[in-house]
């Protein structure tokens, strides 16, 4: 055990009891930790520490006397260990023992004080056990710590820069209102993308680059995040700044336009939503059917956003239509519109019997259904073809299923392999009865003498080619087989799922010759006032891409309205936060797993496939992160340069570099972390630094474990805006029957 | 200028000897979570010279912990001090939840001095909380600040904590 001669601190200043706190208050500061002694008559009888001044700041210290708030001191022999010194203190009420040696001959025997050791000493040898030695700071503004932060693989390639370590780490240490928080920063529909997301965050994230080894669950646990908050009955407000007397009208209330409509309205700005459906969401609440996710979730974060104070108009179009609004009208009467419109109408192919009654479009079948109704001329138990291979026509055929169908074929032009529907909608399809038949392209609707569709005959493919980058077909190699026996399907319904078609609002909208608007990614069309994003610009993409879109384009009209964007910010607190990251040495002994789905039995009706994961298995996916946010903090006080960590570390991350001497650079990193020098260099001095690749690392904390002078720790810092207050909302259990049951 | 600083008594009628806690405290919160092993928490008062701790979930403070429960908990022989001859990697399991205290003293950062002090004898507390009115910590008020504002009073200058 530690004696305490090891740890003693030197006696230091003294003072008299009859001394005031006035008088030793300077000598109390600048010992600080360490209590002042208090010594009369040569013998240490107490010690005053700062924590007398909050108890005597009700008077003047001019007159309390040091004798009067002092604290016993024990006397403890040096080879005592600190233990003991605890227990004293503990029994005593000191916060400090006093250190003493023998002294004198056998027959004069006495002790004498050597030095003092205080609580803050004994705290600081517990605290020298620790591992992860990172502050828990937080600190006003946005401060530069003078280390680099690396952004994470999986960050950097999300389109609206999701911190994705920070709220996943915060769900393996059980934190899950802060996970929610950490995600509401960036995505006001996390309950949406944590089910529906293409997640380009898994696709690069550092877990999945090693053989044999796959990605994090980052979707899901963000579903699961939101699941928890939403069981919980938890609400945000949002705080709004100052109103700007500026108004901006968004034209679509889908994800981008309410995105965007978020961002101006919690800066202040007088936002107009227009939608031409008769409840927002766009593509969302019409073309997603219910069991894809829980309809109530979405629109509880649809009020949230609402909640903020956005003026909503639905059932109003924006077009060229009698009793539409016409974009020149809005231009007149806003600073800016935001179009974002999407690509709503479904396109059928004008094959021979395409205008048959049974022939519908996708995004129509689709909007029917989301108001709780069944599309004309449906009926159960007929046969049913969808045209397309993508994620709307596996929507289509599966909604078929579910409201009856009985015999439901998919039919596309792309080889089984190479569908762009997600492989997991099409096997859950499957199970529940879909056919398919793919490499065809349609030619012609049959139909009965009174018009009705009996059959749509497809004829066979070559191969196709395919653009390596999109992955999309290359339409021109889409060749019918000459001569080939036609493919004719019997069915009594026809479901065209084969493309999207923009609607054009008007003038004076600039368009491509694709049919879609022209603006760049900033969402400017080169119109005064005029902004658009979204898929009518981009074309069909993924919801996490029009959140992006709503973001830039709102961050596009903020400047083109004259707005200081760093003075924006002012009336939010901004904070940095340093603080520890989750230690996940033990992530290798798990393996990723994916949400569970309902059985196929439970399947045939429009309730969740996909179910959360327990508490248990959220934490064991999130634990799987790789934390690659993480910074190496190396102490430079305390560095020597041993090289130790480069020597240990398993993915050869870390490169020790000291002035003159010949050490391999192999980690390919350039970020420095630590600059260091001791001794004189001439006299066998060191000077160097220490360089890591952050690619390589997967923060393993090897080189923590094996730094011999304890100098590198893993910490986090995160750069927070506050925008957002969480509350909990009871009533929001009543209203809604699941949050109650969860 | 905000309208929060337009309505800054600070501004109106500047005290020096009872400022407002903004301009005394500590600008900066250290922190735990509940989470926190008591070492680690140890180490936490150590470096930063507090005897006191906030403890926080998702930034909102839910109490604090002392530094003379670790040192019981030392005695009891639940955390240990490094280099002890106890078997090595010794994991405490005692959390900053388990010898949790509350109520957190939370003050708004416009509070004055004088009545945080009188708030904190109350209470008996060595520490407060300073928030923002946005409902988060911004800094601390300790021993530390409180002696720096005394002793520039005693002198006749402004503090400098």
């Amino acid at each position: 055990m530690p004696d305490l001669d090891r740890i003693a601190a030197p006696l230091g200043a003294e003072c008299d009891p009859d001394d005031t706190l006035a008088d030793v208050l300077d000598l109390l500061r600048g010992q600080h930790p360490l209590p002042l002694n208090v010594v009369h008559r040569g013998i240490v009888v107490g010690t005053v520490g700062l924590d007398a001044v909050i108890p005597a700041s009700g008077r003047d210290l001019g007159t309390v006397r040091v004798g009067d708030v002092m604290r016993p001191v024990p006397e403890l022999d040096a080879g005592e260990s600190v233990e003991l010194a605890a227990r004293r203190m503990v029994e005593t009420g000191a916060s400090a023992v006093v250190v003493t040696e023998p002294e004198g001959g056998l027959f004069s025997r006495s002790t004498r004080a050597v030095g003092v050791v205080s609580q803050a000493q004994v705290l600081a040898e517990i605290g020298r056990n620790v591992v992860d030695k990172a502050p828990m700071k937080m600190l006003i503004g946005h401060r530069d710590l003078g280390f680099n932060v690396p952004v994470s693989p999986c960050q950097r390639n999300c389109p609206i820069k999701q911190d994705i370590a920070t709220y996943i780490d915060y769900v393996s240490q059980g934190r899950y209102v802060d996970s929610w928080m950490v995600i509401h920063e960036t995505n006001p529909f996390p309950s949406m993308l944590g089910r529906l997301c293409n997640h380009p965050c898994e696709t690069d994230c550092k877990r999945g680059w090693d053989p044999g080894e796959d990605p994090v669950t980052i979707r899901s646990i963000k579903r699961f995040s939101t699941d928890f908050a939403f069981k919980q009955g938890l609400w945000i407000d949002y705080k709004i700044a100052p109103p700007k007397g500026k108004s901006v009208a968004v034209v679509g209330a889908g994800p981008a336009g309410l995105t965007a409509a978020l961002d101006l309205r919690v800066q202040g700005y007088e936002v107009h939503l227009f939608e031409r459906e008769s409840k927002v969401g766009g593509l969302l609440s019409t073309s997603i059917p219910p069991f894809r996710f829980d309809h109530k979730q979405l629109q509880w974060e649809l009020d949230m956003i609402l909640n903020t104070g956005i003026e909503v108009h639905t059932d109003t179009n924006v077009g060229v239509d009698e009793g539409d609004v016409t974009l020149d009208s809005l231009l007149a009467e806003h600073d800016a519109v935001f179009v974002s419109i999407g690509m709503m109408k479904g396109r059928i192919l004008p094959v021979p019997g395409s205008d048959a009654p049974q022939v519908i479009d996708a995004m129509r079948f689709l909007r029917i259904i989301s108001y709780d109704r069944i599309p004309e001329h449906f009926e159960p138990g007929k046969r049913v073809v969808c045209v397309g291979g993508g994620a709307i026509a596996t929507d289509a055929v599966q909604s078929s299923i579910k409201l009856g169908a009985k015999d439901v074929w998919m039919c596309a032009i792309e080889p089984e392999d190479k569908l762009p529907a997600f492989g997991n909608e099409l096997h859950e399809a499957r199970e529940i009865g879909l056919k398919m038949s793919t490499g065809i392209i349609v030619k012609e609707i049959h139909t009965d003498s009174d018009g009705n569709v009996t059959a749509v005959s497809f004829a066979p493919l070559h191969d196709l080619e395919f653009d390596p980058l999109s992955g999309k077909v290359i339409f021109a190699s889409v060749k019918e087989i000459e001569g080939a026996e036609r493919v004719t399907i019997p069915c009594d319904y026809v479901i065209f799922a084969s493309g999207q078609i923009m609607e054009n609002p008007g003038e004076p909208m600039p368009l491509t010759p694709r049919g879609l608007i022209a603006a760049d990614r900033g969402g400017h069309t080169g119109v005064d006032r005029l902004f658009a994003g979204g898929d009518c610009v981009q074309g069909p993409s993924f919801i996490v891409d029009a959140v992006g879109w709503g973001h830039r384009v709102a961050r596009s009209i903020r400047e083109y309205l004259g707005e200081d964007m760093e003075a924006a910010a002012d009336f939010r607190l901004r904070q940095t936060i340093v603080e520890r990251t989750d230690d996940h040495r033990q992530s290798e002994y798990f393996a990723r797993t994916e949400p569970p789905i309902l059985e196929a039995a439970k399947r045939y009706d429009m309730s969740e496939v996909e179910q959360s994961w327990s508490d248990r298995e959220a934490i064991v996916q999130a634990i799987r992160c790789f934390q690659c946010d993480s910074v190496h903090h190396y102490d430079a006080s305390v560095c020597v340069l041993c090289g130790a960590c480069d020597d240990v570390c398993p993915e050869k991350a870390i490169d020790v570099v000291v002035f003159g001497e010949d050490r391999e650079r192999a980690s390919g990193g350039d970020t420095v972390v630590c600059q260091t020098s001791g001794g004189d260099p001439v006299a066998g001095g060191y000077e160097g630094e220490i360089y890591i690749n952050y690619d390589r690392c997967t923060n393993c904390r090897i080189c923590e474990d094996h730094c011999p002078v304890n100098c590198i720790t893993f910490e986090r810092v995160r750069y927070v805006d506050d925008t957002m207050r969480v509350r909990e909302l009871p009533e929001l259990k009543k209203v809604l029957p699941m949050a109650a049951a969860g | 200028m905000t309208d929060i600083e337009r309505l800054d008594p600070d501004r109106l009628a500047p005290d020096a000897a009872n400022p407002a806690v903004r301009s005394v405290m500590r600008e900066e919160v250290v922190f735990c979570l509940p989470s926190t092993t008591i070492d680690a928490v140890a180490k936490l008062m150590a470096d930063n010279d507090l005897t006191e701790l906030p403890v926080l979930i998702d930034r909102r403070p839910v109490g604090y912990v002392e530094a003379r429960d670790i040192v019981e908990r030392l005695v009891e022989g639940r955390v240990v001090v490094a280099g002890s001859d106890v078997v090595r990697p010794f994991v405490t399991e005692v959390t900053a939840s388990d010898i949790l205290h509350t109520p957190p003293l939370l003050v708004d950062e416009k509070d004055r001095l004088l009545d945080v002090l009188a708030s904190m004898r109350r209470q008996e507390r060595q520490s407060a909380l300073v928030m923002h009115e946005d409902e988060r910590p911004v800094g601390m008020i300790t021993a530390r600040e409180v002696a720096a504002h005394l002793a520039a009073q005693l002198q006749g200058a402004p503090a400098n904590a």
